[in-house]
């Protein structure tokens, strides 16, 4: 096999996997939550930005009220996870839109602290 | 989030070159402190960019460790049994083709794995499920086969005395408490400094390391190399335990008696392909056999079908820019290896792996230094293959899952 054989098929691949990485960056990434956004789309994920305005904890659920233009509130399941939050931190949610009682709110898929 | 994507492959490539021309530096390591340092990371970018310069760095790593393996004879888990072939054409001048050739098993392997990423996605938890009780069996009938494949009832012998040599070696070194980093010294003495020191001894000088284009390898040899690869990389990703060491061995069973090029290639390919499949086991099996895709599963939590596609492709443009820049790297050591006095540079190497054990493993890596180069010597001095000081890595594993 000679060497620009090699590279060529170096470069191949690397153009494959950038058509492919920008078509799936695409349909994957989450849609950046707005209030508007969170009526709109049930049943997609999302994220949300935002500081943590108040935390009710009932043992195997708690929801997270996050700051935005008008408060959203963050359903996470939390049997099993360790993640300790506190009023006022800073947090990234990704999660899914859903209909509950007749009010939107995102079930966290992943929420993570940011400093 | 495409353009942060494409700014964490590149930064994770150059990563990859850094973690592989180093010896002891892990990317389990870089892997680890990125995740400590994922809080801060994420006010500036997001969690698949971060996930994604792990994934390139550690393709790239897979890569580009054979330099180190080649031109300095320091090996890691997965270029131990690649070092003595890749020693032997760098002893006739060909380093750059024991590299280019692992190069082809990597980006070759890489592509046939995420080809066949479909059906592997189907075939994983199918095959996990039915071996995951046998793997112990599997790798003692291996090392049975190993001893038994040496020529005369003398050389049997002497290889089940290396094998109990170093399987109680590696028995012992597993089992001594707080030791950083145990194949670090471990590796590097039985096929690193006991190779280096036999050069010293035999006075061997470097030839003139030439940069050839061509390889010739027939068509049958490289796809029974790849197949091997790819069916040997994927036993590291499905089972627990074994590793890119132990994969190789039984990858060397299998394929039986196969030319030095086509060996380099099946090598070269086990890593890579053991690290991409990782990705689709944390997809069918939610499992990671990977320190770096461990930390990937612990920035995630767990990933899609979509992320997983975008990880393919992350390791697929990685896997090419790797193949370029190991290529360039490998063509700077082979020029500068034409300048300097190869004594001088084992001499060098020899310390430099002695102050890096010493560095990650203390003075008791020194003294397992010392011990696994004896052994290391051994095999040479009784004329049987060194592979069988892989029984280092392989014992432990039996016994942990057969006993």
């Amino acid at each position: 096999m000679k060497e620009t054989t090699l590279l060529k098929i170096a470069l191949i691949c690397s153009l494959v996997g950038l058509a492919v990485l920008y078509f799936i960056s695409t349909k994957i990434e989450p849609t950046d939550f707005s209030a508007s956004g969170l009526s709109q789309n049930v049943g997609e994920d999302v994220r949300l930005k935002g500081l943590v305005k108040n935390i009710d904890d009932k043992g195997s659920v708690v929801f997270i009220e996050v700051e935005q233009q008008s408060p959203v509130t963050v359903v996470l399941f939390a049997e099993g996870s360790e993640l300790k939050l506190n009023s006022g931190d800073n947090i990234e949610v990704f999660g899914k839109v859903q209909e509950y009682k007749g009010k939107n709110e995102i079930v966290a898929q992943k929420i993570m602290v940011i400093r | 989030m495409f353009p942060e994507i494409l700014v964490a492959i590149i930064l994770g490539c150059v990563m990859g070159v850094i973690t592989g021309l180093t010896p002891g530096l892990h990317i389990n390591l870089v892997a680890l402190i990125l995740f400590s340092l994922s809080p801060v990371l994420l006010g500036y970018t997001n969690v698949v960019a971060v996930a994604s310069f792990i994934i390139a760095m550690s393709i790239t790593h897979t890569f580009t460790d054979f330099i180190s393996a080649t031109y300095l004879g320091a090996p890691a888990d997965d270029t131990a049994l690649a070092v003595l072939p890749a020693h032997r054409l760098l002893l006739d001048g060909r380093g750059h083709e024991a590299v280019k050739l692992t190069v082809i098993g990597s980006l070759l392997c890489l592509i046939l794995t995420i080809a066949l990423s479909p059906l592997l996605i189907f075939i994983v938890p199918i095959i996990f499920e039915y071996l995951k009780n046998y793997v112990g069996w599997i790798l003692l009938a291996v090392i049975i086969f190993m001893i038994l494949r040496e020529e005369g009832i003398d050389k049997k012998f002497w290889a089940l005395i290396v094998v109990a040599l170093s399987g109680s070696f590696g028995l012992i070194v597993f089992n001594i408490p707080n030791l950083k980093d145990p194949l670090l010294p471990m590796l590097s003495g039985l096929f690193g400094v006991s190779v280096l020191l036999l050069s010293l001894s035999q006075r061997v000088t470097l030839p003139m390391q030439r940069a050839t284009e061509m390889i010739k390898i027939k068509t049958k040899n490289m796809a029974k190399a790849l197949g091997s690869g790819v069916f040997s990389g994927s036993l590291v990703s499905i089972f627990p335990g074994v590793g890119p060491a132990q994969a190789a061995v039984l990858a060397g069973q299998i394929v039986g008696k196969i030319d030095t090029f086509s060996y380099l290639i099946l090598v070269g390919g086990i890593n890579t392909v053991s690290m991409v499949l990782s990705l689709i086991t944390l997809l069918t099996i939610q499992k990671a056999r990977n320190g770096s895709i461990i930390v990937v599963q612990q920035l995630l939590q767990s990933i899609s079908t979509g992320m997983l596609i975008l990880f393919l492709a992350v390791a697929l443009i990685a896997g090419g820019i790797a193949t370029f820049l190991t290529l360039y790297v490998s063509k700077i050591f082979s020029r500068v290896m034409n300048k300097i006095n190869y004594s001088l540079l084992s001499i060098a190497i020899i310390i430099f792996i002695a102050l890096m054990v010493f560095y990650f493993s203390g003075i008791i890596g020194i003294l397992i230094l010392l011990v696994s180069v004896s052994i290391g010597l051994v095999p040479n001095i009784i004329n049987v293959s060194r592979a069988n000081a892989m029984a280092c890595l392989i014992v432990p594993v039996i016994l942990v899952n057969v006993l």
